[in-house]
């Protein structure tokens, strides 16, 4: 196996995203300035400095022994699943204040239970839980926790 | 004895009702005690204080007890805490005595718990009490301590660093104000982020995302069905239990008892490590071990007991120091943090009614869960069978309206449940853990603050060394802990080794012997 092989089929990716991301963050703490003047040890930025300087070393070791070790196949499962429970997710959230809870939730679960394969056979079924599941919760969090939940459309 | 007040049927309900609540959780493969209470906990915000923690409480029994049903039904330990249960629980189940399994399992697990929650109410004010007299410099170490016990005590060390960092990382972004040594200004984000993240990433979502989403998202990789559909429960109706099977074995459950405390109080070690440590321990000490593996009664005490007592050895750091033992107790600073109160040294000399109240909620959610898995235990086992198609649905949405719910519906904090979701999923995904990145988290600004102030009033860097003989004493237990990871990393990479020339040796020789017969 090449080293472009390697490095993209084995683990060296995320110590190398890594290693930039700590960078990018020790940059950004070498500028953090004390409150009085004269930058001593002691300080704002020490603890960033340290920390950057911790995985400095711990990222050495570890792209040192990935790129000596013969890269292993990965175990795969599926990745759609949990991204578009992730997009679900994003879209929902954006969704939750100005469409309120209820059309909000009813939305949300519909493409919840499609994704997860809920009674997809059984229309009539997939309707009356995605109703009962916000209905329920509806009652749980307004009804006996109290929360006040976003109304329908941000109005009433 | 004014607590006795604040002990009205609501509280006993609720700690009961978690009970249940968390045996369900932790029955079902893939849900875990630390997401029962992360996911339950914005419902506490209401609840109040006590209420809320009886229900926490009772998750978290329950949730670590319900990992029994589906390691001797199924073979699969529930949470990762019953991984020994499997070894012993399902061969006993194979031979028509799971109902005998889980109760042995059920009887140690009490007696586990019920230890532990002794050892906690007799050493957690001792340790506070010892606690209090800490400067900056001592608060530091014991922070430096639990980070270097959790780095040396996962999977390798350097995956311990890697994920502590990170958490450090996260805790350090926000404000740094003046009284903390700061320079009262916002550090590591860009400003645009300031109006969100002036204080931080609020700790909340992020349990509630580490803890909840990402373990959705890791569990829906795999598929919701995951093939327990086809699974036949094998519970058996014929009894053969009886308390004399407890006859001879009372060290090894009391003993394995006392390691799972040990190990809880131990800083982000999780109850597979009790277990499997208890297991092996009474696998080097009975006389006879020759039916270990193989469905023995003591490798089922061993393991029930000593992952039950994990949870009242977990709460010792955190109710005495403010250092949660594991991921679960991570998740409980959130509850204080929901109430607006401090765990750590003054914690238990200036609750003394919460800290009774949480006592009394740990011993009454051990006696209910006992109840509901000793005597509904064949009803209780068909929980493992719940489809999570539906379940884990509900769970996500929970999350995100629980994550509005808790702060009075800041949008932003709904967004750190998504972000750190995400992150919790990817960590996981490339191998590293969750519990140092949270305990980081949690204790990385607080480590910050002590050693700047140390060095504020010390002015120099041997105060560290020099403070006190505690200070002295902490260094050498920070020192062991790094060389107990050091070399069992050396013996592990042996073993391996080892592994590898036996695998190779057997295939050359193989492949040899294919030669000659092909040349024959």
């Amino acid at each position: 196996m090449n080293n472009v092989e390697r490095f993209r089929r084995s683990a060296l990716l995320f110590p190398v995203f890594l290693l930039i991301l700590t960078t990018i963050y020790l940059a950004e703490a070498l500028s953090i300035r004390s409150q009085f003047g004269g930058d001593t040890i002691v300080g704002p930025r020490f603890m960033p400095i340290l920390m950057a300087f911790i995985m400095y070393a711990a990222l050495v070791v570890v792209i040192v022994g990935e790129w000596r070790k013969e890269a292993e196949a990965a175990a795969g499962g599926s990745l759609l699943r949990p991204l578009l429970i992730v997009v679900a997710t994003g879209i929902y959230i954006a969704v939750f204040r100005p469409l309120g809870y209820v059309p909000a939730t009813l939305g949300f679960l519909v493409a919840l239970f499609l994704i997860f394969d809920f009674e997809k056979q059984r229309p009539a079924l997939f309707v009356f839980y995605v109703i009962a599941v916000t209905a329920l919760f509806y009652g749980l969090f307004a009804g006996i926790f109290g929360v006040r939940l976003p109304p329908l459309l941000g109005g009433f | 004895m004014e607590f006795l007040s604040l002990l009205d049927i609501t509280f006993f309900l609720l700690a009961g009702f978690g009970a249940l609540v968390g045996i369900i959780f932790g029955a079902i493969p893939g849900m875990t005690a630390t997401m029962a209470v992360a996911v339950c906990l914005p419902l506490t915000y209401a609840l109040g204080l006590h209420h809320g923690l009886a229900l926490l409480l009772g998750l978290y029994v329950g949730g670590i007890s319900g990992g029994m049903v589906p390691a001797v039904l199924l073979n699969i330990p529930g949470t990762p805490s019953s991984i020994t249960t499997t070894f012993d629980g399902y061969p006993m189940a194979q031979k028509g005595e799971g109902e005998k399994a889980l109760k042995i399992c059920v009887i140690a697990s009490v007696v586990g718990g019920l230890i532990s929650a002794a050892i906690l109410f007799l050493f957690a004010p001792l340790l506070a009490d010892f606690s209090i007299k800490f400067s900056y410099v001592e608060k530091f170490l014991i922070i430096l301590l639990a980070l270097s016990v959790i780095a040396s005590l996962s999977s390798s060390m350097l995956i311990g660093i890697f994920s502590g960092v990170i958490g450090i990382w996260l805790s350090l972004i926000g404000d740094y104000s003046i009284s903390d040594g700061g320079n009262g200004k916002t550090r590591l984000m860009f400003d645009f982020m300031e109006p969100y993240l002036f204080e931080g990433f609020s700790l909340l979502p992020v349990l509630i995302g580490v803890f909840g989403i990402s373990t959705i998202l890791l569990e829906a990789e795999k598929g919701a069905k995951s093939g327990l559909v086809n699974e036949r429960i094998k519970i058996s109706k014929g009894g053969g239990f009886s308390l004399s099977i407890f006859n001879g074995r009372l060290t090894n459950l009391v003993r394995s008892s006392f390691i799972g405390t040990f190990v809880g109080m131990l800083p982000g070690v999780g109850g597979s490590a009790a277990s499997v440590l208890a297991y092996t321990q009474e696998k080097n000490l009975t006389r006879d071990s020759s039916q270990m593996g193989k469905g023995a009664p003591q490798g089922l005490i061993a393991s029930e007991s000593a992952n039950n007592a994990l949870t009242g050895g977990a709460l010792i750091p955190l109710l005495s120091l403010g250092i949660p033992g594991d991921s679960t107790t991570a998740v409980l600073i959130g509850a204080f943090t929901l109430q607006g109160i401090q765990v750590g040294p003054l914690f238990i000399p200036e609750n003394t009614e919460t800290w009774y109240v949480m006592m009394t909620a740990l011993v009454f959610a051990n006696i209910v869960m006992f109840f509901l898995m000793f005597y509904a235990i064949k009803y209780i086992a068909k929980v493992v069978m719940v489809p999570k198609h539906i379940l884990f649905p509900i769970i996500v949405m929970m999350c995100v309206v629980g994550a509005y719910a808790i702060n009075y519906g800041i949008m932003f904090d709904v967004w750190t449940l998504l972000i750190f979701g995400i992150l919790g999923y990817l960590v996981q995904k490339i191998g590293l853990e969750v519990a140092p990145l949270i305990i980081g988290f949690i204790l990385g600004s607080q480590a910050e603050v002590y050693f700047v102030k140390s060095l504020e009033s010390f002015g120099t860097f041997s105060i560290f060394f020099t403070k006190s003989p505690i200070a002295m004493v902490l260094w050498g237990l920070i020192v062991a802990s790094v060389m107990f990871a050091i070399v069992m990393g050396f013996k592990s990479r042996a073993r391996q080794k080892m592994e590898l020339t036996q695998v190779t040796g057997s295939t050359r020789t193989a492949s040899g012997k294919g030669h000659e017969t092909d040349n024959d």
